[in-house]
């Protein structure tokens, strides 16, 4: 799962007091490798054909919502820039991105 | 290829929809959200015998689970009917199981970048400007007719390299497929005669004239051994594209245009805030998502509790999952600045829609021409709104007024 690290641990600190998100509803087989989402104690599983970001088209949302965090190959495939550190300031947009996936397919973490 | 003529089934009046529901009855059609909302509150899946036997999953959780799961539910047939021949129509990569799909899918992701869709975003608003001035002067139109209808048939004829002119044929078409075709089976396989017929006349023409539209992208395509796609590959293809381009934004606009008419507070906050835009469309999608599919039950399983048995389509409703409120908190109700929405108006997992940045930029300039040009405008009350049935659902007569109210 490609990740996002988020630098400022203030931000995640308002996250963590978020309402948990309805991913526990999908999480009949919580297989090894999933992972923890920060701003609950829910683990986001690894659904079976659940697609990772490199296989997924249909990025225009994405575009709008974070184009600097987000680029893409000649698919349309988007893949996390760099090594996907997410730079001052854009904390918000990396949050955003991951909560409007449908496909799970963008995790973001802090460090 | 047809029987004898045989007893179409009865669709009588539904009477209870958690054990016989019915997606072309026309209160379904009308409205059927509270329908979707009373069947998740009795079962996540429901099954009616109509169509030969069909379940209906009503929750986010179980959609999803059945849309990943290609293991049990094939897409060989993606249209539930009152019939179910042998010989099914395919249309790669829409009716594709793994391992066929994914090389099928790949070759039509390039056209439909959100890079090619900057390009031919110019051509699109010009489009909405022309079909504008033909009306603005009249003070009323039926939006659908003059309006949502042209932008995505134009749009998509571009990308195949066939003639606009030529809409009102394909509108013809769909109708028969898509709505038609659900109780017809003749009128079904006659559209698709003709529509076939036509592509291979523009094939036949590329032979000696080679373009760089969709047509030729799909002639031009080799497989991993370095051959050729089938005609048949091909043509169904291009059906699918041709299908795929028109019904489902044509209603995903109109709709749209249909809650701003009815919804004079968020036409002026979109127009105050246009960098809102983006997120208006994403919550029109959700709670109009067009586009309902379906899949063919191949073996026993469970979702959400509920036993799958085989032989038994499924009516895949993306929309119903949209309006889940385990899912989406108002769920009911169209926030136009909605910060979290996972919908799945596009479908999801591996058959998720690969036009779907064509969609999202023929609403977008669709919705902001016209709010450009005519920002105030309320739905005609000596009028009608009418929509389609079935498969995708959205206005085919949207009868609005320009100006205030008076």
């Amino acid at each position: 799962m490609p990740i996002i690290h988020k630098q400022q641990k203030q931000h995640a600190i308002s996250r963590i007091k978020r309402e948990p998100r309805p991913v526990a509803a999908f999480g009949k087989a919580l297989a090894s490798g999933g992972k923890k989402g920060v701003w609950s104690n829910v683990e986001i599983p690894h659904t079976e054909g659940a697609r990772r970001l490199g296989e997924v088209s249909g990025t225009r949302a994405l575009q709008s919502l974070a184009p600097e965090l987000f680029e893409l190959d000649e698919f349309g495939n988007a893949h996390e820039i760099g090594d996907g550190s997410v730079p001052k300031g854009l904390e918000d947009k990396a949050w955003l991105a991951q909560a409007n996936c449908p496909e799970i397919a963008i995790d973001v973490t802090e460090e | 290829m047809s029987d004898s003529v045989s007893v179409l089934p009865d669709h009588p009046p539904v009477t209870d929809w958690v054990h016989d529901f019915d997606h072309t009855d026309p209160r379904w059609t009308e409205n059927p959200f509270p329908i979707w909302d009373g069947l998740r509150a009795e079962c996540p899946v429901v099954h009616t015998r109509r169509f030969l036997g069909c379940y209906l999953p009503t929750t986010y959780e179980a959609v999803k689970q059945i849309a990943y799961d290609t293991e049990h539910f094939s897409s060989r047939r993606v249209i539930v009917r009152d019939i179910r021949p042998e010989q099914t129509a395919s249309a790669p990569p829409i009716t594709s199981d793994p391992p066929e799909h994914k090389p099928a899918k790949q070759l039509l992701l390039p056209p439909f970048t959100p890079d090619a869709m900057k390009k031919l975003e110019p051509r699109v608003r010009a489009i909405c400007n022309e079909l504008i001035d033909e009306f603005i002067a009249d003070g009323k139109c039926d939006a659908a007719a003059r309006y949502t209808k042209h932008i995505p048939v134009r749009a998509i004829a571009h990308m195949l390299g066939i003639p606009e002119k030529d809409g009102d044929l394909f509108i013809k078409w769909i109708h028969e497929i898509l709505e038609l075709g659900i109780k017809d089976d003749d009128t079904l396989m006659r559209a698709v005669h003709e529509m076939t017929a036509y592509f291979a006349g523009h094939i036949e023409h590329r032979k000696t004239h080679p373009t760089d539209d969709l047509i030729s992208t799909l002639m031009n395509a080799r497989d991993k051994n370095g051959q050729p796609l089938s005609d048949n590959h091909v043509l169904g293809s291009l059906r699918l594209l041709l299908i795929a381009g028109i019904d489902t934004t044509w209603s995903a606009i109109g709709s749209s245009l249909w809650h701003l008419a009815k919804t004079p507070a968020d036409r002026d906050r979109l127009i105050a805030e246009p960098e809102l835009m983006p997120t208006a469309i994403e919550e029109f999608l959700r709670a109009y998502s067009p586009v309902t599919m379906a899949r063919e039950v191949m073996k026993e399983t469970v979702v959400s509790g509920c036993p799958i048995k085989p032989g038994n389509m499924v009516l895949l409703s993306f929309p119903a999952a949209n309006r889940d409120p385990a899912m989406f908190p108002d769920a009911g109700k169209v926030v136009i600045d909605r910060k979290e929405n996972r919908h799945a108006a596009f479908g999801l997992g591996i058959h998720r829609c690969v036009g779907s940045n064509l969609g999202r930029m023929e609403m977008t300039v669709a919705i902001e021409e016209w709010l450009k040009r005519i920002p105030d405008f309320r739905l005609d009350p000596a009028g009608q709104v009418t929509r389609s049935e079935g498969t995708v659902r959205g206005p085919r007569q949207l009868p609005v007024l320009f100006g205030k109210a008076n």
